[in-house]
């Protein structure tokens, strides 16, 4: 479970994140939208342990900020930065080390199949693409096996066999009880994905519904009548 | 704590595997080894020549070691107190901030970065100690236990309590950075008390450096006197140092361990990062070009005239009316200074000129300047990382030109303030202040294009050195080819003609220059 109460962010004299409050349930996959400029990414670092804020965020019930969260907790950043100096495989046997994962080589070799990146392992991180750091950065987020991930424009960059493999990978985390939130522009991504969208603006959540309350309507049009004010 | 020291492992193991393939390693390992049998040879020489002054004591290493502590350490504690100073990239922010791993310890991770050459530099200072100033071995060896390993434990519970530190608000630790600046300026302030009273000798200096008080100062006076305890010998206010740096020691290591950090200070370090990468890449590109903020931007608005090329350099215009300062920089300051330092010391009568010389002063300092800045990172290699200048529907040479065009206004205005002051004092008319300026522009011009030849000759496929070694080796065989021009241009017509000719010539090789390297703005492909 994910839980973010009262996230107030100020940068100076602007407010970033306003009192913005919200759950995303086990199992559920939540995603947050908004123009740019309304403060999605802070509350994504706020929750990832990048920023200081005021309130609270709750991971498992843990506070986020706690050794015991962060063992549990995934983070996919919009703009993904490798070691330069470190392979591919390396970065994998950091993180396994980082969170004492134990052998999982079985379990690396298959997301590095799976994200088409086993004939890469050994490619250092100043030669890889883009869109080859995302893969990277995504097998060493699901290495982990998170209870909580957390997921910021995962699809940029991607091709469009590794998009659908990570849309496959996020059902399948949902269905192994696992709280995803994604945090995007592209609404046509994460349509058949989400569970409880919220929508931010000027710094505040504006609007959350889950898709039972959307009663058949897609993310386009719950985000147009947020934004817009044309809704109901 | 082992996974981030993986990370360390892991880097230096690939990048020496990586070095060895690289046919460019070897070549500096034999001008290490070159480097270091120089040193050795130093070594021996420099033991002599103390031997000689009389400066071979311990207590002069004494002195010598305080003044590297003053110097160094307090900027170390302020860049701690403002979350500055330690090394983090992009990678740590996303791999190493999110993990479980304590806060602590990735502050040690970073300090640790920096204590292998710190350790490198430390056996050196304990050997220059043991071999110039004949400290016995067994006190070298203290010694260097003591700036090797006690001071990196006592640094790393500092930069845990300074960087670390989320129960003081951020204006109390800023306030703790301007009271060491304050002290830091009282010490300044009693040395030239110092210097004013005794002279300026280096017994002034040793004596101020080994005063009693200054071994009371927190901190930075008690490692001085830990220091002298070892090298001098026991003394009042040496022990007294002593045992409160011990104090100090424990204190600042308990506190480290049992403070709260839960890692607030990722905020500051992310942002550090970004500018550290920023740099790093910055540095890539062979930009050695001072980091100064650009400051506000001021509103300022441009009426484009014409089209093509030369809206490249319409806009280059309005970004300068941006800046504070329009187009001028430190380097306006430096020509400013030049030719105001020059009139200062020629009427001073610390240098003077006489027959033909007066006509060769400027553009020998203009010559000189044309060799030491660097033309790397200019307004016009910015462009070519841009795609858009590719598509401009223009020629390849009026972009390289409207790309460099302010360039030479700004050269222009350095050579007006060399020239102008210069040509004045001496009493030559004044139209030799448009032919020095003329004369700056020309050569200057050489120079970068020469700069834009070995950009489009070599990319990005060699490096940046390699690239600047090309186009000093094009400016210098220019240069070479316009002296002789010159002298005999000088000997059959005089000074006029000759400044005239090499004009003249600069014009001539800047245009073919700039043909040249006029390909840099063909395709992209060659900055890839």
């Amino acid at each position: 479970m994910l839980e973010v109460q009262e996230l107030t962010k100020k940068y100076g004299k602007t407010t970033a994140a306003d009192r913005v409050t919200f759950t995303v349930p086990p199992g559920n996959i939540g995603v947050l939208l908004g123009p740019n400029g309304a403060g999605k990414s802070t509350v994504i670092k706020s929750i990832a342990g990048l920023l200081k804020y005021t309130g609270g965020i709750g991971i498992c019930r843990m506070p986020a900020r706690s050794l015991e969260a962060k063992k549990v907790f995934a983070y996919v950043p919009e703009i993904p930065s490798m070691f330069p100096s470190l392979s591919v495989e390396e970065h994998l046997e950091y993180i396994s080390r980082a969170y004492g994962l134990g052998d999982c080589r079985e379990y690396m070799e298959e997301l590095l199949e799976r994200f088409e990146m086993s004939d890469k392992r050994d490619k250092l991180g100043n030669e890889l693409s883009k869109g080859m750091m995302q893969k990277v950065s995504i097998c060493c987020a699901l290495l982990i096996r998170p209870k909580v991930i957390l997921f910021d424009e995962p699809m940029v960059g991607l091709d469009p066999k590794a998009i659908k493999e990570l849309k496959d990978v996020i059902l399948e985390l949902k269905e192994h009880g696992v709280t995803v939130l994604i945090s995007t522009h592209m609404l046509e991504m994460v349509q058949e994905l989400w569970d409880i969208v919220f929508v931010m603006e000027k710094g505040s959540i504006v609007s959350s519904c889950t898709r039972e309350e959307a009663n058949g309507r897609n993310l386009d049009e719950l985000f147009f009548s947020v934004t817009e004010g044309d809704g109901e | 704590m082992r996974s981030i020291l993986y990370i360390q492992k892991r880097a230096w193991i690939n990048r020496i595997k990586r070095a060895l393939y690289k046919p460019g390693t070897y070549v500096y390992i034999v001008l290490f080894g070159f480097y270091i049998f120089l040193i050795g040879t130093t070594i021996s020489q420099g033991a002599d020549f103390l031997k000689t002054i009389g400066l071979n004591t311990p207590l002069t290493f004494a002195a010598f070691y305080s003044a590297l502590l003053l110097y160094l350490t307090p900027p170390s504690y302020v860049s701690y107190a403002k979350h500055k100073g330690l090394v983090y990239i992009p990678a740590d922010v996303q791999f190493v901030f999110s993990a479980p791993v304590s806060p602590k310890k990735v502050l040690v991770y970073a300090y640790l970065k920096n204590v292998p050459v710190s350790i490198i530099v430390g056996i050196l200072v304990a050997a220059v100690g043991v071999i110039w100033f004949q400290v016995p071995l067994w006190k070298g060896i203290c010694f260097f236990l003591v700036i090797g390993v006690a001071e990196h434990v006592m640094m790393a519970a500092l930069t845990i309590c300074l960087y670390g530190n989320e129960r003081f608000a951020e204006k109390t630790t800023k306030r703790f950075g301007r009271i060491l600046y304050l002290v830091l300026a009282g010490l300044v302030g009693v040395a030239a008390y110092y210097l004013y009273v005794n002279g300026l000798h280096v017994s002034t200096v040793i004596s101020y450096l080994s005063s009693p008080w200054l071994q009371l100062v927190p901190l930075i006076g008690w490692q001085i006197a830990v220091m002298r305890l070892i090298l001098v010998g026991p003394a009042l206010f040496t022990v007294i140092g002593s045992c409160l740096y011990v104090l100090a020691f424990a204190a600042f290591v308990i506190l480290a361990w049992k403070m709260k950090c839960t890692g607030e200070y990722y905020e500051d370090a992310m942002t550090f990062a970004d500018d550290y990468q920023k740099a790093l890449d910055k540095q890539k590109k062979g930009d050695t070009t001072l980091n100064i903020k650009p400051g506000k931007l001021r509103r300022a608005s441009i009426r484009y005239q014409g089209g093509g090329a030369k809206a490249v350099f319409y806009r280059q215009l309005l970004e300068y009316k941006k800046r504070r300062f329009f187009l001028f920089g430190g380097r306006t300051l430096t020509a400013l200074i030049i030719g105001a330092g020059a009139v200062v010391l020629f009427s001073m009568g610390e240098i003077s000129v006489s027959g033909a010389g007066r006509y060769y002063t400027v553009p020998g300092i203009l010559g000189y300047l044309a060799f030491i800045f660097s033309t790397v990172g200019g307004k016009w290699e910015k462009e070519l990382e841009n795609p858009y200048i590719y598509l401009i529907p223009d020629t390849p040479f009026k972009k390289l030109w409207y790309a460099t065009l302010l360039d030479h206004v700004r050269t222009a205005v350095d050579g007006l303030l060399i020239s102008a002051p210069i040509v004045l004092y001496l009493g030559m008319p004044w139209w030799y202040i448009v032919i020095f300026t003329l004369f700056a522009v020309l050569m200057q011009a050489a120079r970068l294009y020469a700069d834009t030849v070995a950009n489009a000759l070599i990319g990005n496929s060699l490096g940046n050195v390699a690239r600047q070694f090309l186009n000093m080796g094009i400016f210098l065989l220019v240069v070479g080819i316009v002296v002789p021009i010159m002298i005999l241009v000088h000997i059959f017509a005089g000074p006029l003609p000759a400044l005239l000719a090499g004009c003249l010539y600069f014009a001539a090789a800047a245009g073919a220059l700039m043909a040249g390297g006029a390909m840099c703005f063909v395709r992209m492909e060659m900055k890839e």
